[in-house]
């Protein structure tokens, strides 16, 4: 492979030194390259610290994320046992006064839909 | 920093993975020129080329702990710098299209006036640069990473994940494509 790799070069060598035109044109890419290479890429002096400054940003931004999270989560916790707590105390007074758990007894209108004439009346009307 | 100067890369990330952040400037101070040319050469000079080249370094703290160290350091954030210079490179192509602006992106300027006064070196420079930031990102990529940043084209094959006849079909399009641009400077070139 390697002999490969030397002959092909040498033979790319003797086309090279055969054909002026060939020269001219690896000069003129060379050039090119050259230019290219050459161009001045130097960061700024406060480049390192200025991207510190961001990472540090970057961090306190999320921890304020974080505890304004932690913050939404404990306010809804304390809203849903509170909420929760007042249902169960609801349905349990409810249970005691009424005798029964359906969903009419909370909204005391048991009477109304229990009456046959009534449920008719309604679906005549309708 | 000095003191972390000696210490090996993946030693450094490590510690810059546990927060040490000593650790981490070390890490930024050995690729913010490797960046600052990637990008650079990517998007020409102009201040995005600032903010993208810190963004690189923030995109690669972020992702420190995705960081598995198969691959150099340096190819790991080369690859964060290439991406973010192609979202910026679209984001102005869709803001050309959006305020209809001609960019100019298949004409390069011809001096009106003397041509050998353009000829200077420092000017030469800036005709090449120019006509590389003309090229298709594609094309732009490879030109930059071979002879700005110096990578082998194994390099770029693992950095662009593209195979290796691909990068060399490229490389020869990209030059192509250049020694076409700057055909009004031959007799400069030469």
């Amino acid at each position: 492979m390697i002999n490969y790799q030397k002959k092909k070069q040498r033979r790319l060598n003797n086309y090279l030194s055969s054909l002026l035109e060939l020269q001219k044109e690896k000069r003129y890419l060379l050039k090119i390259r050259k230019l290219i290479i050459e161009k001045d890429y130097k960061p700024d002096n406060l480049f390192v610290k200025k991207v510190l400054s961001k990472i540090s940003a970057l961090e306190n931004e999320e921890i304020i994320t974080v505890s304004f999270n932690n913050l939404l989560y404990d306010l809804f916790k304390k809203v849903a046992i509170t909420g929760g707590a007042a249902i169960v105390l609801l349905m349990i007074i409810t249970c005691f006064s009424q005798g029964s758990l359906n969903p009419f007894s909370f909204l005391n209108t048991s009477g109304i839909f229990q009456e046959p004439d009534f449920l008719s009346c309604a679906l005549l009307n309708f | 920093v000095e003191e972390y100067l000696d210490t090996n890369e993946i030693e450094l990330v490590k510690l810059a993975k546990a927060g040490n952040k000593l650790a981490l400037a070390s890490l930024i101070l050995q690729h913010e020129e490797q960046v600052v040319k990637t990008i650079t050469g990517m998007l020409g000079k102009c201040p995005e080329a600032d903010d993208i080249s810190q963004e690189t370094f923030v995109r690669f703290y972020q992702s420190l702990d995705d960081f598995k160290c198969k691959s150099g350091v340096g190819t790991y954030i080369t690859r964060i710098a290439i991406n973010l210079s192609l979202n910026e490179i679209k984001k102005r192509k869709r803001n050309d299209k959006f305020f209809s602006i001609n960019s100019d992106n298949n004409i390069l300027q011809i001096p009106d006036t003397n041509l050998s006064q353009h000829l200077e070196n420092d000017n030469l420079k800036e005709i090449v640069n120019k006509a590389v930031q003309f090229l298709e990102p594609k094309y732009r990529i490879v030109i930059v990473l071979k002879l700005i940043d110096g990578y082998s084209t194994k390099e770029i094959s693992e950095i662009l994940n593209i195979r290796k006849s691909s990068v060399l079909t490229r490389l020869s399009r990209a030059q192509e494509k250049l020694r076409n641009r700057l055909k009004f400077y031959k007799e400069g070139l030469l």
